[in-house]
Formats: C-alpha cells, structure tokens, sequence
C-alpha cells in the first residue's frame, strides 16, 4: 500500500463559477521511500496541492489518505519546509531544531538535535540567532527543524528558489547526499527542470487552468547523482523531454503560439539563467 | 554603528546648542518681554532657585519625584492591562466586540474631560491622577498589541502546525514572542502620551508635581519656572523611552533583522 494517495481531488477557491478550479481531478500515489519532484508553471496550484497534502487546507473535491488515514489537518509525520526558512528569531539554531520536540513534550532529547544539525553541516553554529546565519544555512537550518521529528513525508515548497544559484546548486548536492544517508519520502516542488531531474525518482509535471498532472514519470538515472549527472546525454533526453512538455503547458498557460519562443522561455516567462549558459 | 551613533549624538546636541544660542539672541533683542521670553540664564536661575529653596514650599526634586511615580503607575498600569486585553480582543472576536465600542468611543475625548468625573468618583487624591495618565495610555497600547497580533506573518503559524503545534501553543509559542516588537513600539509611544495626560492629571487639586509647577508658575506668570519645568518634562519623558529603547535591545535583538 502506498504511503500517501490522492483520490480525483480537486480545489476551488470561492463560490464563482466562472473562476477555473485550481486544482482538478488530481489522482496520485506516492510510495515509501519514494523522491517525487513536481514541476509547473508559476500559478499551476503546486503550492495548493502541496497545502492539501500538508492539511493546511482540505479539498473541495475527493480525498487524500496518509498511511490509511484520510488527512484533517496538520500533522509532524508531514512535515513542511518553505521557501523562506521561517525560523523563529527569537531562537537560536539549537531551539529552533528543538522546536516541534519541544511541542510534544518537556524533555527535549538534545542528542537527536545536535546529531541533526550535524547531518545538515552546521555543528558549530548551534547558539547562533537565524539572522547571523546565511540564507543557505538558513534553509538547512529549516530542514533539520523538519528531519528531527523523523517525519514519514516531507513536503518541500520550492526550498531552494530564494537562494542565488551557487547556494543552490550546493543545497542540490547536499539534499542528494542525504536521500543517500536517510531512508526519506519527499514530494518536492521546483520551478527548475534540471533541479527536478537531478533529484527526483518521479517527476511530475502540472499544467495550469485547471491544476491538473500532465506527465508523471519515473526518471532512472543512476544514483549516486551529482552536478555532473547533468552533463549526462540520460539527463539531456529527459530534459528536453521535459522542456517540451513544459512548452506545450505554457503555450496554454500563456497564449504562446510560436513554440520556441515558448521554449526558450522559462515557464514563469523568464529566460533562466541555467538555460542561457547551456 | 558606533560612528553613527556619536555623530547622531554630536547633531543633537549642536541643534539644541543653537537653540539656546538662537533663544539668547531673542531673549537679549527684547523683542519679547522678560515675561514672555526670559533669557536660558534666568531659566537657568529659577531652575536652581526651584530645586533649592523650592517654589510654593515644595522643591523641584519633590516635583519631579511626585510626577515621576504618577507617570510610571499610570503607564505600567496600562501596559499591564492593555497588552492582555489587546491579546484577548485579537484572539476572541467576542472580546473584541465587548471592549472595541468603549475603545472607539474613549479614543478621542482628551484626559482633560474625564477630570470632573473622576473626582466626583474618586475624590481629590493619588488614584484620579493615576487613572487618568492610564485611562489616556490604554488605548495605545491596546492598539498596538492587537495590530502586532494580526501582522504576525502566517508562515509562523503554518511552521508551528505543521510541527504539530495545538492552538494553545500557537499562542504561546508564535504569537507571544512575535507581538514583542510591537508591545514595544505602543510602549515608545506611551510613554509620551503617558507624560502628556501628567500636566492634565495634576490639575486635579494637585499641591506638588511637575504639572502643577507649570500650572502655578504659568497663574504668576513666572515664566522661567514655567519654562524650566517643561525642560525637565522634556527630559524625564527623553530618559523613560531611552530606558525603554534600551530595554527592548535586549528583549528583542532581532528586531528589524528578521
Ligand atoms: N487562498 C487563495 N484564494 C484564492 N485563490 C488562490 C488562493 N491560493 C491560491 N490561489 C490561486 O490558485 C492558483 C494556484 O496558486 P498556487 O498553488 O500558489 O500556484 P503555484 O504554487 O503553482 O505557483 C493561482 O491562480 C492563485 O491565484
Ligand atoms: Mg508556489
């Protein structure tokens, strides 16, 4: 049995029946162990299903089951991690990992918490405040809030976005390390292709207007993986793949006719970066 | 940091040299009557003349120490009670419909005509004056609490919960630490206002404080004992929030950097 299934799930915001759904008729099954990366264009609804998934929000349609249990709310066995670190200011590294232990009950096992800030790589920053860390360490520092409380699931809201594009591609090497390390399921969302490939065991990828998964794949790249798997010809066909189902969804979402142009666009409309070095 | 903050203390410091200069000048001119604009000399004067043989039997050092705990029971008083009834009218709607009328309605009429009332109420003693500087502080720091409480950014709160945090801890362990600044904020604010409703306070049948100085020296038109008192009014309320800012450097170090 899978760990978490999403039963035609659908979400709507307000009473408009003029308004497009956000998400419709979304069925998926998500097993133990498994790393799945979804990708989208901006305002395809990967942060609703995301908040579904999490219990931030209950659908309007359908029903997701977690471990043989219909999800209701929140839960520490899903647990999130966001954009922005969010970490509690008015606590240093070592409370801020401790802070959802401190939440189940008074005594704190302080070992797990030092141990888990050095799977993250940040022994030695324990007792510093979340503004004297940088933006990168932040983001770990959110992670090990998340993997101390050995969560079943971790949801993963673009982690890496706020984060220039060297930080980034550590953080990308440092996540792949540690999927080596620990036995972890993660639902990950990205806006960037090479990201989703690079760490997913699935992809999928979601079109806009309504939210729905359009292409759901396994990606059987070898691991161990690094930067260098990008390189790969595997990766490129992926990619390329990728990037035309990508295309096709934003000449959707966007009203592009000229399918290059689409493609050398990013699917939020920017030109990225990564793509005008390649 | 340290640049800054000698120059920003040399800058104030040559304003108010300039003033006084500036003052002199006027003063000197005789453009204005001694009574109108005495010299910083002749305030200076009556302020030791105050603090040493006292003005209407009491002594400037027996007005300041009068005001100085009139001001800081009324102001902790309303931080007292204002920061968990801005607390309860932010977390229960129903609170807030209860209190939120007599807050709207109370928010605009000046201390001043709450004094009639409140020595028919309470007579001619301490209690008046003291509620009156905390009637005239509550509302801001009602204000303030309630306003840091709704600006809490919603990713706290969905970190918390999705750690597992209960409703409770939500309120324990977000929204207490995060309404900080903004308690602190309400409080920078009132203690002016706090010093404000003084001179307001000691019209009530007052025979000491700093209020009643400037009230009785204003009636002889003393005007250098006047201008004196309103200087160390000046000062007091520069020194509480000063005491107050540093308080807060180190109740909320993170402040403005997170
Ligand atoms: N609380 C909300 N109320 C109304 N509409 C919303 C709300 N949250 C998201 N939406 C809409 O849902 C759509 C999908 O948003 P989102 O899930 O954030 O997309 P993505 O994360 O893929 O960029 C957007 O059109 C957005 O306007
Ligand atoms: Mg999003």
């Amino acid at each position: 049995m899978s760990l978490l299934s999403l039963h035609d799930v659908s979400l709507r915001f307000g009473n408009d029946p003029q308004r497009p759904s956000v998400l419709e008729s979304i069925s998926l099954e998500v097993g133990e162990g498994e790393f799945v990366t979804v990708l989208g264009p901006s305002g395809c609804g990967k942060t609703s299903l995301l908040r579904l998934i999490a219990g931030f929000q209950e659908s309007t349609g359908g029903e997701i089951v977690f471990d043989g249990q219909k999800v209701s709310g929140p839960s520490a066995e899903r647990v999130v991690v966001f954009q922005q670190a969010g970490l509690y200011p008015w606590l240093n590294l070592r409370n801020n990992v401790a802070f959802g232990l401190k939440l189940r009950r008074r005594k704190v096992d302080w070992r797990l918490v030092e141990e888990t800030i050095d799977i993250v790589g940040l022994k030695g920053y324990e007792s510093y405040a979340p503004y004297e860390l940088s933006g990168g360490m932040q983001q770990r520092a959110a992670l090990a809030r998340a993997l101390v409380m050995s969560p079943r699931l971790l949801l993963m809201d673009e982690p890496f976005g706020a984060l220039d594009a060297l930080t980034r591609q550590r953080m990308q090497e440092f996540i792949l390390e540690l999927r080596e390390r620990l036995d972890l399921t993660i639902f990950f969302i990205t806006h960037d292709v090479e990201e989703a490939i690079l760490l997913g065991d699935r992809m999928l990828i979601m079109q806009a207007e309504p939210g729905r998964v359009t292409f759901d794949e396994d990606i059987r790249l070898p691991r161990p993986r690094s930067e260098a798997t990008t390189l790969t010809p595997e990766f490129q066909v992926i990619r390329q793949r990728a990037l035309q189902t990508l295309g096709r969804v934003s000449i959707a979402a966007a009203g592009f006719t000229d399918l290059d142009t689409a493609l050398s666009l990013n699917f939020d409309g920017s030109s990225s970066a990564r793509e005008q070095r390649a | 940091m340290k640049s800054f903050l000698t120059s920003r203390v040399t800058s104030t410091f040559l304003v108010l040299a300039g003033a006084v200069v500036l003052w002199s000048f006027v003063s000197a001119s005789h453009v204005f009557p001694p009574f109108a604009v005495p010299s910083p000399i002749a305030v200076w004067h009556a302020f030791i003349s105050t603090w040493t043989h006292g003005y209407l039997q009491k002594t400037m050092g027996q007005d300041i120490v009068a005001s100085l705990a009139r001001v800081t029971v009324g102001f902790v008083g309303a931080v007292v009670l204002g920061v968990p009834m801005g607390l309860a009218m932010a977390e229960s709607t129903i609170v807030h419909r209860l209190i939120d009328p007599f807050l709207q309605l109370g928010r605009p009429v000046p201390p001043l005509a709450y004094i009639p009332l409140f020595v028919v109420w309470f007579g001619l003693g301490e209690f008046p004056k003291v509620l009156l500087i905390l009637v005239g502080t509550l509302p801001v720091m009602v204000i303030s609490t309630i306003g840091g409480v709704r600006s809490v950014p919603a990713q706290r709160y969905e970190v918390a919960k999705s750690l597992g945090a209960r409703r409770h801890q939500l309120f324990t362990r977000v929204t207490l630490p995060s309404v900080l600044p903004e308690i602190f904020t309400g409080m920078r604010v009132g203690i002016g206002v706090a010093w404000g409703t003084l001179v307001a306070a000691e019209l009530i049948a007052a025979s000491v404080g700093l209020g009643w100085l400037v009230e009785q020296a204003a009636n002889q038109l003393q005007t250098a004992i006047v201008f004196a008192a309103i200087i160390v009014i000046g000062l007091l309320g520069f020194l509480m929030e000063l005491t107050i800012r540093t308080i807060e450097r180190f109740a909320i170090p993170w402040r403005g950097r997170a």
